[in-house]
């Protein structure tokens, strides 16, 4: 599973720590998310999803 | 999966110090006495011929006891942050430590049939290794934190 949470991140120009504040995980969370370490839940795929006002397929997306 | 509060983190702590400490008092002196006279070629260098316990057995028995539930109360204490990822970790090395474990205790008694664990060896040691096992794995997925800041 390959994600672009960095890149909307960064284009909003947000911490790691803010958007783990705002979505309600741990800034490591977001990092291993970020490097693909660790797939999240539908929860948090969707907690992200409506804090960058986006599909969650548009953050989300698998890979081949 | 339901944990403890973060406190009883500190509250495990103390309770597996006092264990420790406890436990050290006699059957650490005990150990570093017979393995010092053991090493010693000269009996007349021998620091102590007999060992006189400052706690009856009730007491050192007790003393790992705690030392055990310390570490457990230690283990099932919430994280100060504790979520989805931090979940995965837990079961994620509880599983690696009970599966390495049971094949290390399977292979020596595969060579040995008179192989025997003290059960309260058994028991901390697995509980040190899954310690060790989910620090380690959040420390490598955690590597290149200090880079990512921006």
């Amino acid at each position: 599973m390959k994600n672009k949470v960095k890149f909307h991140r960064v284009m909003l120009d947000k911490t790691q720590e803010e958007l783990a504040n705002a979505i309600g995980v741990s800034r490591q969370t977001i990092h291993a998310i970020e490097k693909n370490k660790f797939v999240p839940s539908v929860q948090t795929a969707m907690l992200l999803a409506k804090y960058f006002n986006l599909s969650v397929e548009e953050i989300f997306e698998l890979e081949d | 999966m339901k944990l403890l509060p973060h406190y009883f983190k500190w509250i495990g702590l103390i309770i597996f110090f006092v264990g420790l400490t406890v436990n050290f008092i006699d059957e650490g002196r005990r150990g570093f006495i017979e393995g010092y006279n053991d090493a010693i070629d000269d009996p007349s260098e021998r620091i102590e011929t007999e060992f006189n316990p400052v706690f009856p057995d009730q007491a050192t028995h007790l003393s790992d006891i705690a030392l055990l539930i310390g570490l457990l109360i230690y283990i099932l204490a919430k994280n100060k942050q504790e979520d989805e990822f931090i979940q995965k970790l837990r079961y994620e090395s509880a599983f690696l430590v009970m599966v390495i474990s049971l094949l290390i205790v399977l292979i020596i008694y595969l060579f040995n049939e008179n192989f025997k664990i003290d059960p309260s060896t058994f028991l901390s040691l697995q509980m040190i290794g899954y310690l060790l096992v989910r620090m380690f794995k959040r420390k490598l997925i955690l590597r290149v934190d200090n880079e990512e800041q921006s």
